[in-house]
């Protein structure tokens, strides 16, 4: 390999976990913002202009803060816990394209990736919550494993329908294929069973069954403190960052604003309408019950995703360009 | 009994398993006060539920031997803080008949108000902290600003917003700025059914909060008897007993109200009856300000109280149920037994056989549909 | 139609969040309690440093919490050589203030009084026979309003 390309997917993967910090900072301050405006409160005012500042404060507390490590826990999973949680999440973004071809790696499977790369943050979370040894944390990694594992299928059926219709499992392609239309109105429910699983994977509230905190305490990183439970939250900024990355290419016509011409500035204020959407849900939302949750995924939305493949595949042999 | 639960029983017979034992509070987000509740759990299943009760133990009631009847009103303030002014009033009740001092026909109309009025800022906490228990963090923030409104109109008039020590032995401690009264009447006459409306939007609709709520850990009028349950969890299995209607006290005869019932007897009866009680009570504090009528407030009473040798037990229809003051004189300033019969307490009894089988989210919804004040239940 | 509380949820929530926010941003803008608040106890006194305490004990002993202390002055029992609040026992319930004859207690308005030091929390209205800082000033030594005449015997 020359030592050229090498030095740029260097620079490039470096970058990334930037971006990631940045889009961590950002989206801190502006989920307290929302849920406050959404309270009727203002939300952080003091550090900066409007609080800006906030999320540097809070790294600042968390780095400085003592790394307490259980007296009973399993000290090597309780390290490695957060980074399979982290890394993976990371992973992701390697693959998921800001412009056409305009990703670290644009391979042609990355539809896959992306989803094979989503399968391992339960993993983390479970070794999170069991490596603590507390009770709480254990009961929230078991309801992590149940609900990452049955809200993958419908997604993963849901990312099929894609699949059929575009042609390609490249992003770059999926994304291009939408140029006119999406496929948010092309395929609606696939759209909405798409959303609610994406919110469930990255445990956003109404789904946030693994920390319930009114139930659970802290659920699984109860027993985390300091920078360990700042990489927890850093995993779950991620999660969503990328959930929400995959909604907006598969569905919203990533850079595509039909018929404004397609720039990345579209898919990044997307990205943000869509994560700010989630916010919203989480300000408004009770928490599920956990066995109605499974009820929901295995009961409901996977015969609807089973449909809409069976749908889109009629509708993709019929119709040309479909 | 547990046993036979179906969805115990049948783990209990197929499964080997250790159940884990989870002590839940007393310090936990969602406990209400310092609530301490050991579960048995098996997964997600409770078992068995054990609650453990008197981290605010404070001795209130043998506090109030050493105190003088005036001062006691301090402590009874403290007991229910949630509803202050019932539970002074309940009090307040129990010397009036045990002294015999009349009470002025304005001075019933205020307390009439301030109970009605606490009422509703009781059940707004109630609500708020039922969406907390469900893991929504809107409702207690919306519930909070009404609440806030009708607390700075006790702070203005009564001079403190949580811990008014207002009633007195045969009146109120001083009458209401009629300035204020006309805009605590804009304000419940509009902007509070406007809020309760907004909260009914919010949750009550909700499909979710209805899932978890429709069904969910039912009891029947008999058991209710039987457990002792009073109040609003009372009537939401389909009883009648008000002592608002049935034992009338104060001028609740002469309003035009009715008592709220349910029939379902579950989760969501509970919700239901208390949302309705807020608007039943707005509404009859707004008949007291519009039909209160002029006078004294206050009868002339010894400063130094000291009522006749003998004994007076007075129930008294507070936010959470029946409240019994039992009250014993021996002729001195200080009472000589002082006893308080508390409904969350009676209330919170019923939780081990709500929530055997239950699962712990379960659990929480259970828990808030209760609505205790651990203040009053450990005194 | 399910989803229909989903979606009145939604609007709750939108309208709200695009409406006024309801803080009282407290350290920036102050809040001005009502008058009839309770909040530290207070005494009425002339500008020359005369209280219009008289020394009665009344509020001293109708203290449910052993707050007041006053000391008579030994030659003129109607004159309080010392006056002072332990405002960390005080549970606000204003049963002093009602009880005064001479309307001489009084509460300030003024919240802003946490302290690190429990000691400090212990202050005194009179020291000396003269009223301090913590008084209020009025014009007249004579009291407000006449005497209630409700008084009754005290606590022996």
């Amino acid at each position: 390999m020359n030592a050229r390309i090498f030095l740029t997917q260097l620079l490039g993967a470096l970058g990334l976990i930037v971006i990631l910090g940045f889009n961590v900072i950002i989206m801190d301050w502006w989920e307290r913002k929302l849920v406050g405006h959404i309270h009727r409160r203002p939300g952080p005012m003091h550090t900066g202009w409007h609080g800006i500042l906030q999320p540097f404060a809070d790294m600042l507390k968390m780095l400085s803060k003592e790394d307490i490590v259980p007296d009973r826990a399993d000290r090597l999973f309780f390290w490695l816990g957060p980074a399979v949680a982290v890394v993976p999440a990371f992973m992701a973004l390697a693959v998921l394209p800001l412009a056409p071809g305009f990703a670290l790696a644009d391979i042609g499977n990355g539809l896959f990736f992306v989803f094979a790369m989503q399968t391992i943050m339960p993993f983390g979370y479970t070794l999170i919550g069991w490596s603590g040894h507390n009770k709480w944390s254990l009961v929230g990694a078991l309801r992590s494993a149940a609900q990452l594992i049955s809200y993958e299928i419908p997604m993963l059926i849901v990312a099929l329908g894609i699949l059929l219709a575009a042609g390609s499992a490249r992003l770059t392609d999926i994304v291009n294929a939408q140029s006119t239309v999406w496929y948010a109105v092309k395929q609606p429910i696939g759209l909405l069973i798409f959303f609610i699983t994406a919110v469930a994977e990255m445990n956003r509230s109404p789904f946030d069954m693994p920390e319930a905190e009114s139930e659970l305490v802290a659920g699984i990183h109860t027993e985390y403190a300091g920078m360990k439970f700042g990489l927890v939250m850093m995993a779950e900024y991620t999660a969503m960052l990328v959930g929400s990355w995959m909604i907006v290419l598969l569905f919203l016509g990533g850079w595509h604003l039909w018929p404004l011409p397609p720039s990345p500035v579209w898919l990044v204020l997307k990205l943000y309408l869509v994560q700010s959407g989630i916010i919203w849900l989480r300000g408004t939302y009770l928490r599920l019950r956990v066995d109605t949750m499974m009820e929901m995924s295995w009961k409901y939305l996977i015969p609807a995703s089973l449909a809409n493949l069976m749908l889109v595949g009629v509708l993709a042999t019929t119709f040309k360009g479909f | 009994m547990i046993e036979d639960h179906p969805r115990v029983g049948r783990l209990q017979k197929d499964a080997v398993t250790e159940s884990i034992v989870l002590n839940m509070g007393p310090q936990h987000p969602s406990m209400h006060g310092v609530f301490h509740m050991q579960l048995e759990l098996s997964g997600e299943t409770i078992l068995a539920a054990r609650p453990v009760i008197g981290y605010l133990h404070r001795g209130i009631e043998k506090l109030a031997e050493h105190r003088t009847y005036a001062q006691c009103m301090v402590l009874v303030d403290r007991l229910d803080y949630i509803s202050q002014y019932c539970n002074e009033w309940a009090y307040c009740r129990a010397i009036e008949r045990l002294a015999r001092i009349e009470v002025p026909e304005r001075a019933e109309w205020l307390r009439t108000m301030y109970a009605e009025l606490v009422r509703v800022t009781s059940h707004l906490m109630w609500f708020g902290s039922v969406g907390l228990d469900l893991g929504g963090w809107t409702p207690v923030i919306y519930a909070f600003i009404p609440r806030e409104r009708i607390f700075d109109f006790f702070e203005a008039t009564t001079g403190s917003r949580l811990m008014p020590n207002y009633l007195r032995f045969g009146g109120v401690k001083e009458d209401v700025d009629p300035a204020e009264m006309e805009a605590l009447h804009a304000y419940l006459a509009k902007d509070l059914i406007d809020a309760l409306d907004e909260f009914d939007g919010l949750v009550t609709g909700n499909e979710i909060f209805l899932s978890r709520q429709r069904g969910l850990a039912p009891m029947t009028v008999d058991q209710a008897h039987a457990w002792g349950v009073t109040g609003p969890m009372l009537r939401a299995c389909g009883s009648t007993r008000d002592l608002r209607i049935d034992t009338p006290y104060g001028v609740y005869d002469r309003l035009d109200w009715e008592s709220c019932t349910d029939t379902r007897g579950d989760a969501l009866a509970r919700y239901s009856v208390r949302m309705r009680e807020m608007r039943e009570s707005a509404k009859m504090a707004l008949q007291c300000i519009e039909r209160m009528p002029a006078g004294e407030v206050r009868t002339k009473v010894a400063r130094v109280l000291r009522p006749p040798e003998g004994e007076v037990y007075v129930r008294h229809e507070s936010t959470r149920g029946e409240l019994g003051f039992h009250i014993v004189s021996d002729g001195s300033p200080k009472p000589y037994r002082f006893r308080v019969r508390s409904p969350a307490f009676m209330n919170v009894s019923s939780l081990p056989h709500l929530c055997a089988g239950a699962k712990i989210s379960e659990f929480f919804a259970i828990f808030g549909g209760i609505d205790n004040v651990m203040a009053e239940i450990d005194r | 139609m399910f989803g229909q509380g989903l979606l009145k949820g939604l609007s709750v929530t939108g309208r709200r969040m695009l409406g006024k926010t309801e803080c009282d941003m407290y350290p920036y803008r102050k809040r001005v309690l009502p008058p009839k608040s309770r909040i530290f106890l207070s005494m009425r006194a002339t500008p020359d440093g005369k209280a219009l305490c008289n020394a009665c004990l009344t509020c001293q002993q109708g203290c449910p919490d052993n707050v007041i202390r006053i000391e008579q002055d030994p030659e003129d029992r109607k004159r309080a050589v010392s006056f002072r609040v332990n405002s960390g026992r005080c549970t606000f319930c204003g049963i002093c203030e009602e009880n005064c004859p001479r309307h001489a207690l009084t509460f300030t308005q003024d919240f802003e009084r946490a302290t690190f030091d429990k000691g400090t929390l212990t202050y005194a209205l009179i020291a000396d026979g003269t009223a301090t800082g913590a008084c209020v000033i009025v014009e007249r030594t004579e009291p407000e309003h006449p005497a209630s005449a409700e008084g009754g015997e005290d606590v022996g």
